[in-house]
């Protein structure tokens, strides 16, 4: 069932060229029951005999060319695209490559995060380079075998169809003939060359998707599928109250219900509820429905997710904030030309993956075996090293398949809660959340208030003032981190992290973090003045990443903005846009694009005499540059989104296809959150439950939605991301066109509005106008929520101020930090020992702010070498870190 | 317990009398390409055919099981020998995470098995039930016409 590859110790597998990571090999261990992973199979029984592997390609003594898969495949397409490169550079087709998901290891880290972790829309753009001179490492070798071999000159050769084949005289020799001989015979490359764009056969095509037909038949294995021998099946009861803590339960009836039952399985607590363990998931299910508890802790029972409520009733809108960004006195511009003042706010949403959050976990005794669907697997090492106090290396870590990701699978409360069960029962556990569990317990993309004040003059944006106001993801995903991958991290690499855990949660006064800003602070536009800033309010829902994070809120507040301001000036607002990014082509050129696909200029038509019209929006992020014009009908004063034209530039696109299936999802994700989805709390729990009061967009709803690329041709430039880039323009481009269709112009989502399903006018002819939003069923919200118990949080709305534990905690800090010597963070310590002193929201503060928001890299002594820190140091830096930002409850 | 027909085999499956199919497929008979996705019949993850007709297997009780008849993605079609539907699904390239496409192919198979040649609104009709997170919707409409014309093919 297990098998274990040690690279490492097979000198014939040394690649050791800079290239890759540093010039090392790490050992690449597979472990754990691989029926788990595509194609793997039969395979990894030849798989002792793989020849010469760098970490990601590997070819078998068989010449089958495996790869690793670094990054994970939840849909987004990273094993074709991936797979697609390695191709290309060998001369093979993409289906020939054998694809296997990475185990936790530090070469396969995400070099954007310092951890394993798959997001920000870096799979293509972060792999890009180095998958491809790893592969050109590999086909050099096999070429120079392959020469040897036949006795003829190397430069004569070349690679394709699996062979080495000698131009002049047509001889060829096969991978599988020549494997074992290069291993032996041929040095790795010191400096590998990829093939040249304009010879590509592979990329820029479409290929079909590699992991479609198992996908079809049913074959592919998910992390809710996977199977492992006495395995059982655990469903867990929690307390409604984000934070709430159990404090009595009554499992009496549960018992009971599985005595009943089957008899057998066990019930024990875990720190967050109580879990009921049977042989099968409806039993362990009706008997965690049957416990009954008394929580304490929790949010502020009376917040109920209403954030501009909230900013109102405690004057946030002018209350002290860091500041993003400062050009100019906007405060003072805001005299010239045409004011307009505007509040924009987005709920907290779920992410709804379709695959329940789910993990199993086998504690032996000596060993962790976890098979899960996760986007960062060290993660899931670290909570696993966390809760057993086993060593990383006896903690396995098998990838599954994932059933929709979205950002939702970065946070591992659920990997946390099947350990700790394995881990007390000594069992094989797979733990299921049920629907209810994922929607009332997901770590919430985070509501956000945005205020703005802004005036256009001659046709140009004179004052631009943002207020941005919400939680900080940097808190959230500080503290996540801490009992994730840190736990799995040593030494060195434990430092650095902390580090960056530091610079994102600055301090608890004065907090600002990428996540929370990104998109607001560099605008894509000519601005006159410009002011963003940012105040962070901690409600304690828990928050996490969001398809496009921060990127939605500041794409949506900002050019919803952007629309106002046009309307303000009586200028399209597509041509208004053009006039202002004239420095920015690749914008421009969507912009264009958008123009010419959507037929701008004229006038919306329909099947019927509804008022329709088009909207626009545009927004850059991860690198990428996205504009969609949407078009609407008003009809009977309800909504129907008829048609979306999406311009995308992503650079060279590799894969086209899956770029276009990227945009199509990204816009049908966004138009959900846009017409549909809002979590609201009552006495500190989440209200909704199910589709039938959290619903998605259905297939009747949807619109054509019509993608065109641009530069995906383009060799020069290099290609960067899709997984996210089309989701924040949708909404506002949504609302620009109720507008302009003579509807009130919105400010909040969702869009407050019934619909009407879309009308296919080739098939019906018909106009069915008066059909309501049908497809939610009915209320069977089936609760496994109980006794919420008495909400004590700490108070909503408050920057916290004189947190006694945070404060002793981080003298703690400074002492330990100052005494240790030169550490590789020593600096950014400095930094915010520094901070501490400066007033907030002073000019001192913000040059302190963009030091570190600017530091993109991790900092490293002069040597390059981090310096251990004092155990004692890194204790209290986690305790300030734990300390800083308020815990609910 | 219940006696019952699963891709033409005769299976027995002992379990509570409320348990739905779907788990009796997943758990019982380890026929894990039928999904949970709600537990409450909104998001057709766990389609199956039973006795010709769509059906949320997560709605069906154990109980109710008996005689019947009922086929999963794994009795649809092989990799080496797929269903139009299917081949359909890889043509059009609807798949991403792929976790909702048993159910919606299991539906648009029901669809088709009664409607060679279905319009947007039988196609509205017929597959609104199921969910899809990727949002492959408009893959999904293309597919289910690309089915029918494989299907008139005589594909």
């Amino acid at each position: 069932m297990t098998e274990s590859i040690d690279l490492i110790n097979r000198r014939t597998f040394m690649i050791g060229t800079a290239a890759f990571a540093g010039g090392f090999v790490v050992a690449c261990k597979t472990g754990g029951n691989r029926s788990d992973v595509k194609g793997l199979g039969e395979t990894l029984q030849a798989i002792a005999a793989i020849k010469f592997p760098n970490a990601w390609v590997a070819v078998t003594k068989d010449g089958q060319i495996l790869y690793t898969l670094d990054r994970v495949e939840m849909g987004q397409g990273t094993m074709t695209s991936h797979a697609s490169i390695v191709a290309e550079e060998l001369g093979i087709e993409p289906n020939k490559v054998i694809v296997q998901f990475a185990p936790p290891a530090k070469i396969y880290f995400n070099p954007g995060y310092g951890a394993q972790a798959t997001g920000g829309t870096t799979s293509l753009s972060g792999s890009w380079q180095p998958l491809r001179l790893a592969a050109a490492a590999t086909r050099e070798m096999l070429t120079a075998g392959g020469a040897q071999k036949m006795g003829v000159n190397v430069k004569e050769c070349v690679c394709e169809k699996g062979k080495i084949v000698h131009k002049p005289t047509g001889k060829d020799v096969k991978f599988a003939d020549i494997a074992q001989f290069t291993a032996e015979n041929i040095k790795a490359p010191s400096a590998p060359l990829p093939k040249p764009m304009s010879s590509y056969k592979t990329l820029g095509k479409s290929v079909k998707r590699l992991d479609s037909p198992d996908k079809v038949v049913g074959k592919a294995v998910y992390g809710i599928d996977v199977k492992v021998e006495g395995m059982l099946i655990a469903c867990v009861a929690r307390p409604g109250a984000h934070g709430a803590k159990v404090t009595s339960f009554d499992d009496a009836k549960a018992k009971e219900y599985m005595q009943a039952n089957g008899g057998g399985g066990e019930i024990v607590q875990i720190a967050s509820g109580v879990a009921c363990i049977t042989k099968h998931f409806w039993t362990s299910k009706k008997a965690a429905d049957l416990v009954t508890m008394q929580a304490a802790g929790g949010i502020d029972p009376s917040f109920d997710g209403n954030l501009g409520k909230l900013v109102e009733a405690k004057g946030l809108a002018t209350a002290p904030a860091v500041s993003v960004t400062k050009k100019g006195d906007a405060a003072a511009a805001l005299s010239t030309g045409t004011k307009v003042e505007a509040t924009y706010e987005v709920p907290y949403a779920p992410h709804q993956t379709l695959e329940p959050q789910n993990c199993t976990a086998h504690y032996d005794g000596t060993k962790l075996t976890i098979w899960c669907p996760t986007q960062i697997p060290d993660g899931v090492q670290g909570i696993g090293t966390r809760i057993t106090g086993l060593a990383a290396a006896n903690v396995i870590v098998n990838q599954t398949l994932i059933g929709g990701g979205f950002g939702r699978r970065l946070s591992l409360d659920f990997v946390a809660e099947a350990v700790e069960i394995s881990f007390k029962i000594k069992k094989p556990v797979k733990l299921i959340w049920t629907r209810e569990d994922d929607v009332r317990h997901d770590v919430y993309r985070p509501a956000m208030v945005h205020v703005m004040k802004g005036a256009v003059s001659g046709g140009k944006i004179a004052a631009w003032n943002q207020r941005i106001i919400g939680q900080s993801m940097g808190v959230a995903i500080s503290k996540d981190s801490l009992t994730t991958v840190l736990p799995a991290l040593v030494d060195g690499d434990k430092i650095n992290f902390l580090g960056r855990v530091v610079q994102l949660t600055a301090s608890k006064q004065v907090i600002l973090d990428p996540f929370s800003v990104e998109g607001a602070k560099d605008s894509a536009y000519a601005m006159a003045t410009q002011n963003v800033d940012y105040h962070y309010v901690e409600t304690g829902v828990p928050i996490g990443y969001w398809r496009s994070v921060g990127h939605f809120h500041t794409g949506f507040a900002g050019e919803c903005f952007v629309n106002e301001l046009a309307a303000a000036a009586n200028k399209d607002p597509l041509a208004f846009r053009e006039g202002l990014t004239g420095g920015n082509d690749r914008m421009v050129g969507v912009l264009r694009k958008v123009r010419e696909m959507s037929s701008w200029a004229d006038a919306a038509t329909g099947p019927d005499e509804a008022k329709r019209a088009k909207g626009v929006a545009s927004h850059a992020c991860f690198g990428s540059f996205c504009a969609i014009v949407t078009q609407i009908a008003l009809v009977s004063g309800k909504l129907r989104v008829e048609k979306v034209w999406a311009a995308i530039d992503v650079g060279f696109a590799v894969n086209p296809d899956i770029v276009r299936q990227q945009v199509e999802g990204s816009v049908i994700f966004g138009l959900t959150s846009a017409l549909k989805q809002k979590i609201t709390f009552k006495d500190g729990a989440t209200v909704e439950s199910n589709f039938n009061n959290s619903d998605l967009l259905r297939l009747n709803y949807t619109p054509d939605i019509i993608v065109e690329l641009v530069n995906d041709k383009a060799q020069g430039i290099a290609p960067t991301g899709i997984g996210e880039v089309a989701v924040p323009s949708i909404a506002p481009s949504l609302i620009n066109a109720i507008s302009r269709a003579g509807g009130e112009t919105l400010r909040s989502l969702p869009i407050a509005m019934a619909l009407t399903p879309m009308v296919h006018v080739a098939s019906t002819g018909t106009n069915p106008g008066n059909g309501t939003d049908t497809g939610n069923g009915t209320d069977t919200g089936t609760g496994t929520d109980a006794g919420t118990g008495t909400g004590t949080g700490t108070g909503t709305g408050e920057t916290p101020v004189g947190n006694p534990v945070a404060d002793a905690a981080w003298k703690s800090v400074e002492q330990n930090c100052k005494t240790s010597g030169c550490h590789s963070n020593y600096k950014d310590l400095k930094w915010m020992v520094e901070k501490k002193k400066v007033k907030p929201g002073s000019v001192e503060e913000s040059k302190i702010i963009i030091r570190i928001k600017d530091d993109a890299d991790m900092p490293q002594n002069e040597d390059g070498e981090p310096i251990p820190m004092p155990a004692a140091a890194l204790k209290a830096l986690e305790d300030w870190i734990t300390a800083g930002a308020p815990t609910p409850g | 317990m219940a006696q019952f027909k699963v891709n033409g085999e005769g299976k027995t499956v002992d379990g509570p009398d409320d348990m739905p199919l779907l788990w009796a497929l997943r758990d019982n008979l380890g026929l894990t390409g039928t999904k949970y996705g709600c537990g409450t019949g909104l998001c057709g993850a766990c389609t199956v055919n039973m006795d010709g007709a769509a059906t949320k297997s997560c709605q069906v009780k154990l109980k109710d099981c008996g005689g019947a008849s009922v086929q999963t993605i794994e009795g649809l079609g092989t990799e080496n020998s797929m269903h139009v539907v299917q081949k359909a699904w890889l043509e059009e390239n609807v798949s991403q995470c792929g976790y909702c496409q048993p159910g919606q192919i299991m539906a648009a198979a029901v669809l088709l098995a009664g409607n060679k040649n279905p319009s947007d609104k039988d196609i509205d009709e017929a597959m609104s039930s199921n969910l899809c997170r990727c949002g492959t919707y408009p893959r999904i409409r293309k597919a289910v016409k690309r089915a029918a014309e494989l299907m008139s093919a005589g594909g």
